[in-house]
């Protein structure tokens, strides 16, 4: 029997929806801060209306909502679905008054792309976008790759209970520390510490090419939060070939690669447990997946003779495959140029670079390096039982921060994950093959959506069809979620329903 | 005692981070390695 949500189980999520609200009022003051920093205050003014929305309604529900009762694991997930949809909107808000954007239906698709950390635009006139509203985009860049809510467990959320269940919605199921707001807070330092590399590594690069200083280091910023957060947005239209740089582009790889690896890796490496960076099931799927991926994207673009030199290809070919893997997004090629010179074998390895993403616990998407090992773990483990005699006992395990021995929940999890990306992706490109796109256009489109990569072969642009929209939409927001927040939420309109 | 923990901390963190990029200059490598024999082929 299904149970109808009563008042309380809605005043909690509200209560903790409202506190969440407030963290993301907060947030927009850094863009408002640029603005005034630049002399843009028609653009700081925009963050200021769009805060103090949010704000006003975070503490009205705060106080409307007020109560001590713990929180349940339904209502965990649900508070952390509605909160990805609430950023949006107010986000969308603050994008959609700087009049870059054809609707306020555009305003939402960038700022969903920008939180789930996907990369497609549909912002018009990009180049002339004040620094405000680029600095917002990749904000939320670095707020949706951390996760929204690990912002309001970090600095909002009192008592580990609540907090460990809504960072489990939020796609994140390993903590790194045993305290789920002391993991947040680690997470926070990996982020920071290489905010700070990153940016004075591309800002040099950018000052050493010959931008102007302020430009340079904005630049590096914008484009290290959008590297190491797998999001892939730039303040220019042409994304990363704007620098028409190789050590740039070097720079955004390894900033890419490192997005991808695990936060646990990452404690375990600075900690002085490095032989686990060699070790863990994770780091050496990447390692293979990128490799025997390049192959074919190599072999594509090599038979089709589109370019002339090795280095070429290389610059080419594999910066466009680590940003698909790495679920970045990341072009140094136009959009259309994926359609008209590279061959379906590249075309096919770059989809299933994006589809399968990077680690668990990371900020890529996708169906996930950890995953990908347990199912291979698991072919492994059948494949022995029908060589080997009856009675040999066929243990497999793998290695992951520790030796795990495989289990069937676990083969099971990773399955049923993956065929709902799969499925993800499927529906992703049958909606776009309604609107006349051909199959395997439409299938990239779907997938850079579903798996948060950001990668263009052109489909999306602000003409496109609402509806393919709002299907990007929803991709973008249930990949990010890893589907159980989503069906956490369906689940609950079922039960107001149809509950007793 | 305090301060030579942190000195630890310190370099264990540092050499982390100089290893993580390591590694993804090894991946660069291998692919590196993969066009340059792709067209070595195509020359010889």
């Amino acid at each position: 029997m299904v149970l109808k949500p009563n008042l309380d189980d809605i005043k909690n999520i509200c209560f903790y929806l409202g506190k969440i609200m407030l963290g993301l009022s907060l947030t927009m003051l850094l863009p408002l801060m640029v603005g005034v920093l630049f002399g843009e205050y028609n653009a700081a003014l925009d963050y200021l209306i769009a805060g103090e929305i949010t704000a006003i309604t975070g503490l009205l529900l705060i106080f409307l909502c007020r109560n001590d009762k713990e929180m349940s694991w339904m209502q965990g997930m649900i508070v952390v679905s509605l909160t990805w949809i609430v950023a949006m909107l107010a986000g969308g808000f603050a994008l959609y008054l700087s009049g870059h954007f054809k609707s306020f239906l555009d305003a939402c698709f960038e700022t969903m792309s920008g939180f789930a950390t996907t990369g497609l635009t549909l912002c018009q006139d990009m180049d002339h976008l004040p620094y405000a509203h680029q600095f917002w985009r990749h904000v939320t860049m670095f707020l949706g790759g951390q996760g929204i809510v690990i912002v309001a467990l970090s600095f909002f959320v009192k008592g580990s209970s609540g907090a460990f269940k809504m960072y489990v919605g939020e796609a994140r199921d390993e903590r790194v520390l045993p305290n789920v707001i002391s993991t947040s807070r680690f997470i926070w330092l990996v982020s920071l510490v290489y905010l700070a590399l990153g940016t004075v590594t591309l800002g040099s690069i950018g000052l050493l090419n010959g931008m102007r200083a302020h430009n340079a280091f904005f630049h590096g910023a914008c484009v290290f939060m959008a590297a190491f957060d797998t999001g892939g947005f730039t303040p220019q239209s042409q994304n990363i070939l704007y620098y028409h740089s190789f050590a740039y582009e070097v720079a955004t790889i390894v900033c890419m690669l490192l997005g991808s690896i695990n936060f646990k890796l990452h404690y375990q490496v600075w900690t002085g447990n490095r032989k686990e960076l060699f070790k863990n099931i994770e780091s050496s799927a990447l390692f293979v997946s990128i490799s025997l991926l390049f192959i074919l994207v190599a072999a594509g673009l090599e038979r089709s003779g589109t370019y002339s030199s090795a280095i070429t290809l290389f610059r080419k070919g594999f910066y466009q495959l680590v940003s698909g893997h790495t679920g970045t997004g990341f072009q140094t090629i136009y959009a259309q140029q994926f359609v008209n010179e590279w061959s379906d074998l590249s075309l096919v390895a770059v989809v299933f670079a994006m589809g399968l993403g990077g680690a668990i616990c990371s900020t890529t998407g996708g169906i996930k390096m950890l995953r990908l090992g347990i199912i291979y773990k698991a072919l492994r483990e059948d494949i022995k039982r029908i060589i080997l005699p009856e009675k040999a006992v066929v243990v497999q395990k793998f290695h992951h921060i520790k030796d795990i021995f495989l289990e069937d929940k676990q083969v099971r999890s990773a399955l049923l994950i993956t065929v709902c990306y799969f499925l993800l992706y499927i529906v992703g490109a049958l909606v776009g093959m309604i609107f006349h796109y051909p199959f395997l256009d439409a299938l990239f489109e779907s997938t850079s959506a579903a798996a948060n990569v950001g990668l263009s072969c052109g489909i999306t642009a602000p003409g496109m069809h609402p509806l393919l929209k709002l299907t990007y939409i929803f991709q973008m927001w249930a990949g990010r979620l890893e589907f159980m927040s989503v069906f956490a939420l369906a689940g609950f309109f079922v039960a107001a329903v149809k509950g007793k | 005692m305090k301060l030579l923990y942190m000195q630890k901390t310190l370099f264990n963190a540092v050499l982390g981070i100089v290893l993580e990029i390591v590694y993804t200059a090894a991946i660069m490598l291998v692919s590196y390695v993969v066009c340059l024999a792709l067209y070595f082929r195509q020359w010889s």
